[in-house]
């Protein structure tokens, strides 16, 4: 491992956050890939300084720096930690404690970074998904019981979408937590497209939940309600006021509601005129190129902080 | 005379069907359901030494496979049991590809495909033993069955040189249907989609047995299910249902428990006397909700079997009845106002009455407004004067009319 890293300090390879006072080297991920030497067994850290390493990068690195680069430094690091923890096939009891902290810090980021640019929300999902079915498959192998949280994310994250949805009722009762039962029910009402009702029970959700959802599927779920109404309320004199769109839920104020129905391209004044034959499609005049919904994400958030 | 019949004895009979070439025999006597598999005479770990010089290699091995997996089974070990089914299949590959243009061992790959899926599905259960207790998982079974079910797959599908007669093709559908058993069992639906492709274009589809047909298309209605294509799965289960034979009671109620929810869903409310024959009363209380409007009686109503409806895997689709029950409510609420314009306050009424005291009108807004969306109810909401004007023809067209 030492040599690992002075190889790396001599060819000046360390991090911004690796160097300074209090800052470590961290073993950085490397792809295997052909030709390429494997790692041999001393540079494979055990359980426990894996455990020390995300300690390490939670506590010393992010509380001082959340920037992008702080981020990519960190989800970097992370990568190489379950490469190595994967490598000695650790039981269930040893793998959870690790994957969990992982699981959360990219659910956080998915609603942290959402709004900055050269942020990959894909990358970090595609990570998200890959941490949680591993943790997943482990709790079911071992028959340990992953946090409830975590199950919770599982299904949050596919928000409405069938197969978490199947997995979570076949659980057993023992893991089928309150906190999960919960969001089982949330899933199902977005299933049934009962926006208002999804609306409500987000507030009820611990805030990492909250926050995810609000990143990640409230644009879907406004793009919803909005489509929906085009048609309910469809008629040649009527309009709805953008306080309903508020009342229900979907957006914090009127202004926020406004500029989101500009941006399709459906508000008139202080209402919006729904129309049938409208598809819902970002409008020409429109200045940004996506709906600001990330900005509402944010409130959510932070309404509950 | 089969309780006594020794090894030698036995080899002498599976070799005469062999050179007859009676692939329907020979398939009996390499089942393991056959009454030779309970001949203690037989149950042996090695065989090799009593099969006679003159039998064909290929057929001693076959037979050696067969043997070894009978006294496996014997001893109660399932993991050894499938690996020598396993074994068993694999020779028979080689065997089935060497006889080209030639379709006899039909049946005994039906069997023996069949048999291996059966113990594949044992492992699970059935108490592990000795060293092979580590061999081979649960999960992995099933998945290494399905690969080599696969592979006799490949060898039917493929044979397009022969006659219609004697193809191999005559075996896909066997083969397919127990592939989607599983398939279902190890949740990988997504590997079925190539299968219903190569059996909607084969020109054999609609000669294969009745009793296939029957399987497959239960299979393919459930897939269809699963998929929220509910026109497909209503005219697959349909078919399942009405070609299935009327002494087959219980496939009957395995086809029912789908096609009743679906047909819910669609608009056709089943019978008590249909439900009590196939002993599904468990949906009678569901449909009864639906019909009534009552959204709480229907939670109540799925709760209740709850279990039954997660393991039988339509608890989603029993949910989504919610739709259909709010749409009978409101056309009640229609129906008593007699006036095409009802007020938005009305339904929130039938709402807090039929569901929860809690429910908020932006709540009920949201219900109708999906309603409308879908095409469930014919109108349009007024905002400004909180009511819901109604289309003046045909405000609740039919659900089965629905795509």
């Amino acid at each position: 491992m030492n040599v690992i890293r002075t190889r790396r300090k001599r060819e000046g390879l360390l991090h911004r956050l690796e160097i300074g006072c209090n800052l470590l080297p961290v073993k950085e991920f490397q792809r295997s890939a052909a030709g390429k030497q494997q790692d041999c067994s001393l540079s494979i850290r055990p359980p426990q300084v894996l455990q020390h390493t995300i300690t390490y990068l939670f506590n010393c690195i992010l509380p001082v720096d959340a920037s992008l680069d702080a981020y990519n430094f960190v989800e970097n690091r992370l990568r190489s930690v379950r490469q190595d923890l994967f490598k000695q096939q650790c039981p269930g009891h040893i793998v959870l404690p690790i994957l969990e902290p992982i699981i959360r810090f990219y659910a956080w980021a998915t609603y942290w970074y959402s709004e900055l640019p050269g942020f990959d929300s894909y990358l970090n999902d595609v990570q998200l998904l890959e941490c949680l079915k591993a943790s997943l498959r482990v709790a079911d192998e071992s028959s340990e019981m992953p946090s409830s949280d975590i199950e919770a994310l599982y299904l949050l994250l596919n928000l409405g979408n069938i197969h978490p949805l199947l997995r979570s009722f076949s659980l057993s009762t023992k893991r089928r937590s309150p906190l999960l039962v919960k969001s089982e029910k949330l899933s199902l009402d977005w299933h049934m497209g009962n926006y208002v009702r999804v609306c409500g029970k987000i507030k009820e959700l611990p805030v990492l939940l909250a926050a995810l959802i609000s990143a990640k599927h409230f644009p879907t779920i406004r793009r919803h309600a909005l489509g929906t109404m085009s048609v309910a309320y469809n008629s040649r004199n009527l309009v709805v006021p953008l306080s309903l769109l508020v009342s229900t839920g979907l957006f914090g104020d009127e202004k926020e509601a406004g500029e989101y129905c500009q941006h399709y391209g459906l508000q008139s004044g202080t209402e919006i005129r729904p129309n049938r034959s409208h598809s819902l499609a970002p409008s020409a005049t429109s200045l940004t190129p996506e709906a600001p919904e990330t900005s509402s994400a944010h409130r959510v958030a932070s309404a509950r902080k | 005379m089969l309780n006594d019949m020794s090894i030698v004895q036995y080899c002498q009979q599976v070799n005469n069907y062999w050179n007859k070439k009676n692939g329907t025999m020979l398939a009996e006597w390499l089942s393991l359901r056959h009454p030779h598999a309970y001949n203690k005479n037989i149950w042996t770990a090695k065989p090799e030494n009593n099969i006679p010089g003159y039998i064909d290699e290929y057929l001693g091995e076959l037979m050696c496979a067969h043997i070894r997996c009978i006294h496996a089974i014997s001893e109660g070990d399932a993991a050894l049991a499938y690996n020598e089914q396993s074994n068993a299949v694999q020779v028979f590959i080689r065997i089935f590809q060497y006889y080209k243009e030639e379709n006899w061992l039909l049946p005994v790959m039906n069997t023996i495909c069949l048999e291996l899926r059966l113990i594949a599905g044992k492992v699970e259960s059935l108490p592990v033993k000795g060293s092979h207790n580590s061999a081979i998982k649960p999960r992995e079974a099933l998945e290494k069955a399905a690969e080599t079910l696969m592979t006799c797959f490949r060898i039917c599908s493929s044979d397009n040189r022969s006659s219609e007669q004697d193809t191999k093709r005559w075996g896909m559908l066997s083969l397919v249907n127990q592939l989607f058993k599983l398939y279902f069992r190890i949740n990988k639906l997504h590997l079925m989609k190539p299968l219903i492709r190569a059996i909607d274009s084969s020109p054999l589809k609609e000669k294969f047995p009745l009793s296939q047909q029957v399987t497959y298309r239960y299979y393919v209605g459930r897939k269809a299910m699963f998929d929220s294509d509910y026109n497909l799965a209503n005219e697959n289960l349909t078919f399942a249902f009405q070609s299935c034979h009327k002494m087959s009671k219980k496939n009957k109620h395995l086809i029912l428990i789908y096609l009743v929810p679906l047909k819910i869903l669609l608009g056709y409310l089943p019978k008590r006397s249909l439900l009590e024959k196939y002993d599904l009363l468990q949906l009678w209380e569901v449909g009864e909700a639906v019909r009534c409007g009552n959204s709480r009686k229907l939670t109540e109503a799925i709760e209740v079997h709850q279990e039954f409806f997660i393991k039988t895997g339509i608890y989603l689709i029993l949910e989504r009845l919610r739709l259909v029950t709010y749409r009978n409510l409101f056309k009640k609420v229609f129906l008593i106002t007699k006036n095409s314009v009802v007020q938005l306050e009305d339904l929130l009424t039938a709402l807090r009455f039929s569901e929860s005291p809690d429910i908020e009108l932006e709540e009920a807004n949201c219900i109708l407004a999906n309603l409308i969306h879908q095409g469930k109810v014919k109108g349009y909401i007024s905002h400004s004067h909180q009511k819901v004007v109604f289309s003046k023809t045909d405000a609740f067209p039919k659900l089965s009319s629905l795509t």
